[in-house]
């Protein structure tokens, strides 16, 4: 028995590993992500290892880019072109300053007119290469920051925090296919879930092929499930298509945020939003 | 390399993998955990193999809350599978590593798109196959022969002077 054991050890082994990935899988498939002390521990390291290594690619890169501007410059002119640089440089933070007062000013705006109350974030990190679509934010559970709790922008929804630790909340965008909003057709009040695609598009499960749906509708969150306030936008309809058969239509939408250009964010910290979801959760439990 | 300072060093990989690479003004579907699990299997043989590519496929799970287990489960296989290729064929020609990465890293894809079918959404084999699997299975393969290259030319150098210092 032994010597079957130790001859057969690397795919017993093997056997384990993937068994043990299946069973994290079947346990977790169909139900939200528990936060785990572990999870949060990893996460804060890694996310402070993250933003060491964000500073000093960006710095690397600026070197990199100045180098090229100005290698190929003859000596008589270099004087004047550093100059030219170093104005151009002022005039480019300046726009840049010019930009951010912009995207604060609607922020703010954006702050001073809603019912719940907000927590400016900025994103540190962001994961779009893989199959998963998330965002790191710069805060975490010191500042109030819980899992479960809605991210939005002006624009309309961007997700909800997945993982805190004591700095840092990994986002789950509304894009990734774990995501799942409760929605209405803002025209009609038709009813349905949005999830999202991996084409970086989200899609209404559980629409009913009768429901009046057309491209350029707006698509808003119902409020119901506790998580997302209601009548926040998701996106507009993108395409509509309707089998022969079957109970339900599936239709496509962009969603109104831009993920690839999101610099701030807000979490919506409204208690009895999570107590109505934790009352929602014991209730299906 | 001793176990510990291997974990770290690996260990670094996956917030490189998870953030950094997005960091970058242009599309990168590189998979540095595939190349790493594919580098420890194919050289080091199928324990190692697994156990990097568990650990890290583990922490990557975590990290980037994908389903927990998923990328576990691709990369367990990724590292046996490697290491079985490096039994079979073991050779040091970059064009065999760009095959075997590239293969390695389609199976990737494919299982990733199954386990997804499987557990979460159904995507159609179209909608991954070019904007994801095929692109991400060229860089992998692309990449990963450049860094078993080149790592493999370095330890090669170390070892020479090395040597040299002894005899001297």
């Amino acid at each position: 028995m032994t010597a079957l054991l130790s001859r057969y050890r690397q795919s017993l082994t093997l056997l384990a590993l993937l068994l043990l990935s299946l069973v994290l899988m079947t346990r977790q498939a169909g139900e939200k992500k528990e936060e785990h002390p572990y999870i949060a521990f990893l996460f804060e390291a890694t996310s402070w290892v993250e933003t060491g290594l964000s500073t000093a690619v960006s710095g690397a890169i600026g070197i990199y880019q100045d180098y090229f501007h100005l290698v190929d410059v003859k000596k008589e002119n270099e004087a004047l072109k550093e100059r030219v640089a170093l104005l151009e440089n002022k005039l480019h933070l300046l726009q840049e300053k010019e930009m951010e007062n912009k995207r604060l000013r609607v922020l703010l705006h954006f702050q001073e007119n809603r019912p719940f109350a907000l927590l400016p974030a900025s994103v540190v990190g962001k994961d779009f290469n893989s199959w998963s679509r998330t965002l790191v934010i710069n805060q975490g559970s010191r500042s109030g920051v819980e899992t479960g709790m809605a991210v939005v922008r002006p624009e309309g929804i961007v997700g909800r925090v997945l993982t805190t630790s004591n700095h840092f909340a990994l986002v789950q965008l509304i894009l990734d296919s774990n995501s799942d909003i409760p929605a209405i057709i803002e025209r009609t009040r038709a009813e349905g879930i949005v999830s999202g695609k991996i084409t970086n598009h989200c899609r209404i499960k559980y629409l009913n092929r009768l429901a009046d749906v057309t491209v350029g509708d707006r698509v808003l969150s119902s409020g119901l499930g506790g998580v997302y306030p209601k009548g926040l936008i998701i996106g507009t309809v993108n395409s509509v298509y309707k089998k022969n058969y079957g109970l339900f239509q599936e239709v496509i939408i962009t969603p109104a945020v831009d993920f690839s250009k999101t610099e701030e964010v807000f979490v919506v910290k409204n208690r009895r939003l999570s107590e109505y979801g934790e009352l929602l959760k014991s209730r299906q439990e | 390399m001793k176990p510990l300072p291997y974990l770290l060093l690996i260990t670094l990989a996956v917030p490189v993998q998870i953030h950094l690479l997005s960091l970058l003004p242009f599309s990168f579907p590189l998979d540095l955990i595939l190349v790493i699990t594919f580098y420890a299997g194919y050289f080091h043989g199928k324990n190692r193999g697994m156990f990097t590519g568990a650990y890290l496929g583990l922490l990557t799970d975590i990290l980037s809350g994908e389903l927990l287990g998923t990328q576990m489960f691709l990369k367990t296989l990724t590292g046996y599978v490697a290491a079985v290729f490096g039994f079979g064929i073991f050779s040091k020609n970059l064009g065999i590593h760009f095959l075997l990465l590239w293969i390695i890293s389609l199976i990737n894809g494919f299982f990733n798109l199954f386990l997804l079918h499987l557990f979460r959404e159904v995507v159609p084999l179209k909608e991954a196959l070019v904007p994801l699997i095929l692109p991400a299975a060229f860089w992998n393969a692309l990449f990963g022969s450049l860094y078993i290259f080149l790592s493999r030319r370095w330890a090669h150098d170390r070892q020479a002077r090395t040597g040299r210092g002894n005899t001297e």
